[in-house]
């Protein structure tokens, strides 16, 4: 007798199906995928591996991915917050087009006209007013939307022709290069207007501010606490202390930093030939370990506030907690350093702890999870409904302009017809695929600006069939999509003879044959 | 303003209106049933890759039709089982569904043609007009409605069987019960996941159909982001139309009208920049959308399908 397969509803979502689930419907897909490679004749294990090194396998594929991943990251985080209130703004694209604009247009006209004007004060009115364009830009589907109830979707989307034409129109019309023979865009910014890109002498800051902000904030965590007067003290003259000396020592420090990181990743530990791939392996490796002490370091900073452990030894963790996460962020600039990769990304890097702050620490966050949760319970407790939703469309559509920022002042340095090429679109998966988390955004984005880079790389070298590529990205997001079923629900084999389950698991608990909570019925 | 002038914009209008209106009836359809398929717009340019390029290889346009139906079904299938028995939600489905057919028919652009070479630029078989014998030689309609190609003829047919059959027929009532209250239509022995899943085919087809009908009659041939949003147009079409067919016809007339106006500008070399002129279709849409919103909220208006965008379990009355 076959059993028959039986689906119920989970009563409580399981926090390990939230994280495993999501893991294998990515595997799930990948096997899919190398089935419909073989189909056509190519070697899956072959595609993937060129894919992979593609797009994280080096330096520059690296810093391409991250380059890619940049304006994806700032239009999720955007698109996510509005999503979380159940205001489905599909108009990043448009959003970062019209943010790109407002950047480019303070790049052309501002310092040719104020040269007095000192240059970062430029750069502060371009990030303002791109970030203000995006919001203008989400306005008026957030007004529509909070007093005339007007679906957003339409009317967010739509916006998003009228951007692009309209920059079309100025890099066609009345911004067009006179210089740009016939080449549809503005005419380059001056340098001083350009985004600083990730360069050596970064290191210095990154070592002083990590290692002493640790000590800092143990310090300053520990002084609310008032048992441990004593210690806070010492964590904050330690930490200061750590600030002054690193700095002084800093030049030293840096370059000691560099040619030891360098030393590593090139020199002695891998051999010349293993090369760039090795190098990145090692990266990933140290990255994911990085991320595992950050949580270590979570709990261990929350233990040591009430622990009875002398002052020396708390800081002697939270020193070594702090010297690894320098090193990391070393290796990082190190390895990063001279490739295109720019400002933006840490824009984006902040962005994605604001927002993490804002939902999970403020007043403001707790409101608009809630109406995400339940419209009408919000409205009961008094919540101002309207005015969160313009709110939120503000800062949703500021974070797409953001990216149109980054794209133009780090990226194109002038506006050109690549601005528009569907990241505003990609970010809304970016944003569904990691369940509107910040930080998941930040992975996800990574993830899929790689899979884009690798994309193209496996069409150039492997020779494939050009849907390959996003034929790969729909079954993934299909897949995941799908696999969220699981998360709600689970299967369950049910053996014929053993009549309903409720039964069958009491006759099976009573024969102590092996049960387990979750899985098959044995009889 | 002479006779043929008005004569060429009307005929222009419903030939713009054709495609915009196979997509809306698939999308009422599927809507109807409780459905909310926002990936017309993938659907649709997928339609029009695959039908011009199946077109293009077989030398015949219907096997260009069939092909865009078919491909359009089965996205919509994709749509169907992730939505209906896997209860995702409809919201992101559709979105996705649409990023991934307009990667994906861009992708199949470049390299459709002949020997792996780009679609773009190719000329292949098209829908030619076929004046019909008596009708076309009436003044003023003859010209503009009877003298066009076929699918547009089918949508003559099309419009009329659909509102029947919604409104008239068992089945369309079956349909209509799904979309309002699932789980009466289920007391009354209609099996709604299987409702569902047919109409969201059926809709799928035809908005395959209204793509194909875009690079096989209107603009025939191959360009990148050939659709340019009519599949939003679309979805915001059935809410002007209130979910019904016949009025769908006034709302496609509308937009096929503002398409033929801004050729006709382009065409008589105005000096408005072409861009504005392609803003026109997009705004309009928002204004429309507001008006009928605004306009709902004070009259008695018939609305959405009740049970639109809510996934059916039967073990879970709501």
């Amino acid at each position: 007798m076959l059993p028959t397969l039986r689906i119920e509803k989970r009563l409580y979502e399981s926090k390990t199906a939230r994280i495993i689930v999501p893991i294998l419907s990515l595997a799930f897909a990948l096997l899919l995928g190398s089935m419909l490679l073989w189909s056509v004749g190519a070697n899956p294990g072959d595609t993937y591996v060129a894919m992979f090194a593609g797009a994280l396998g080096g330096r520059y594929a690296f810093s391409e991915t991250l380059l890619k991943a940049t304006p994806i990251i700032l239009c999720a985080l955007g698109v996510s917050i509005a999503f979380r209130m159940l205001f489905w703004n599909i108009g990043a694209e448009g959003q970062l087009a019209m943010g790109g604009f407002a950047a480019a247009g303070v790049a052309l006209f501002v310092p040719t006209n104020y040269p007095d004007l000192p240059v970062w004060i430029a750069l502060l009115l371009a990030f303002l007013a791109a970030f203000l364009a995006g919001a203008v830009w989400i306005l008026v589907p957030a007004l529509l939307k909070a007093f005339f109830k007007v679906n957003e979707i339409i009317t967010t989307l739509m916006l998003n022709y009228v951007a692009v034409l309209w920059i079309e129109y100025l890099f066609y019309g009345p911004w067009k290069d006179p210089k740009g023979y016939g080449f549809p865009g503005s005419a380059q910014f001056i340098k001083e207007m350009w985004l600083g890109r990730i360069q050596h002498g970064w290191v210095q800051p990154a070592i002083v501010l990590l290692i002493g902000g640790v000590l800092l904030s143990l310090g300053l965590s520990l002084l609310a606490a008032p048992v441990a007067r004593r210690q806070a003290w010492l964590g904050l003259i330690s930490g200061a202390i750590t600030v002054m000396l690193g700095w002084l020592a800093a030049p030293y420090l840096s370059e000691l930093a560099i040619v030891v990181t360098t030393f590593l990743t090139q020199g002695w530990l891998l051999p010349e030939g293993a090369g760039q791939a090795a190098t990145v392996a090692l990266l990933w490796l140290t990255l994911s370990l990085s991320l595992l002490m950050v949580s270590v370091a979570r709990r261990g900073l929350a233990a040591l506030q009430q622990s009875h452990y002398t002052g020396i030894v708390n800081f002697a963790v939270a020193t070594f907690l702090g010297g690894m996460a320098a090193g990391q962020v070393v290796l990082l600039i190190v390895l990063l350093a001279g490739t295109r990769v720019h400002v933006g990304f840490l824009i984006g890097l902040a962005a994605a702890a604001f927002i993490w702050l804002v939902l999970g620490r403020t007043k403001w966050g707790y409101e608009i999870r809630v109406i995400g949760e339940n419209p009408r319970a919000a409205m009961y407790a008094g919540v101002n409904l309207a005015r969160n939703i313009i709110l939120v469309a503000i800062l949703s559509g500021g974070l797409a302009g953001l990216a149109g920022f980054s794209e133009v002042l780090g990226v194109s340095h002038r506006l050109q017809k690549g601005l528009t090429v569907g990241y505003g679109y990609t970010a809304i998966l970016v944003a569904w695929l990691a369940g509107l988390n910040p930080w998941g955004i930040i992975i996800w984005g990574i993830l899929w600006a790689a899979l884009l880079v690798g994309g193209d790389q496996i069409q150039i070298s492997m020779n494939l069939p050009a849907a390959m590529a996003p034929s790969l990205q729909g079954l993934i997001v299909f897949c995941v999509l799908g696999g969220q079923f699981l998360i709600t629900h689970r299967l369950r084999l049910v053996w014929p003879e053993s009549g309903d389950w409720a039964s069958a698991r009491t006759a099976s608990l009573s024969s102590a044959t092996s049960v387990d909570g979750e899985g098959d019925i044995e009889t | 303003m002479n006779e043929a002038f008005l004569v060429s914009i009307l005929a222009v209008t419903i030939r713009a209106g054709t495609s915009l209106l196979y997509a809306t009836i698939g999308e009422i359809f599927t809507e109807r049933s409780g459905i909310l398929n926002l990936g017309v717009e993938g659907i649709m340019i997928m339609g029009a890759v695959m039908g011009f390029a199946t077109a293009y290889h077989s030398g015949s346009v219907w096997v260009g039709v069939v092909a865009a139906m078919g491909v359009g079904g089965l996205l919509a299938l994709i749509h169907a089982f992730l939505t209906i028995s896997l209860q995702a939600d409809q919201v992101v489905s559709g979105l996705v569904l649409t990023l991934f057919g307009t990667g994906m028919a861009n992708f199949l652009g470049q390299k459709l043609g002949p020997g792996g070479a780009p679609l773009v630029g190719l000329i292949g078989p098209k829908f030619l007009r076929e004046p019909v014998p008596v009708l076309s030689e009436l003044p003023f309609v003859g010209g503009s409605l009877f003298n066009q190609d076929l699918l547009v003829y089918c949508i003559y047919v099309l419009v009329p069987v659909a509102w029947f059959f919604l409104y008239r027929t068992r089945p369309g009532l079956h349909l209509r019960a799904v979309g309002e209250n699932p789980y009466t239509a289920d007391a009354m022995g209609v099996n709604v996941l299987n409702v569902r899943y047919f109409y969201t085919v059926l809709g799928g087809m035809l908005i395959g159909l209204g793509g194909a009908h875009l690079s096989l009659s209107y603009t025939p041939g191959w360009t990148e982001g050939l659709t340019a949003g009519r599949g939003w147009i679309a979805v915001a079409l059935v809410i002007f139309a209130a979910w019904d067919p016949a009025r769908a016809v006034i709302g496609a007339i509308l937009f096929g009208g503002i398409n033929a106006i801004q050729f006709r500008l382009q065409a008589a070399g105005t000096t408005i920049p072409a861009s504005f002129l392609g803003m026109m279709p997009y705004v309009f849409t928002i204004v429309v959308l507001v008006a009928i919103t605004w306009w709902e909220s004070f009259s008695r208006r018939v609305g959405a399908p009740a049970a639109l965008g809510q996934p059916f379990v039967r073990e879970q009355r709501s």
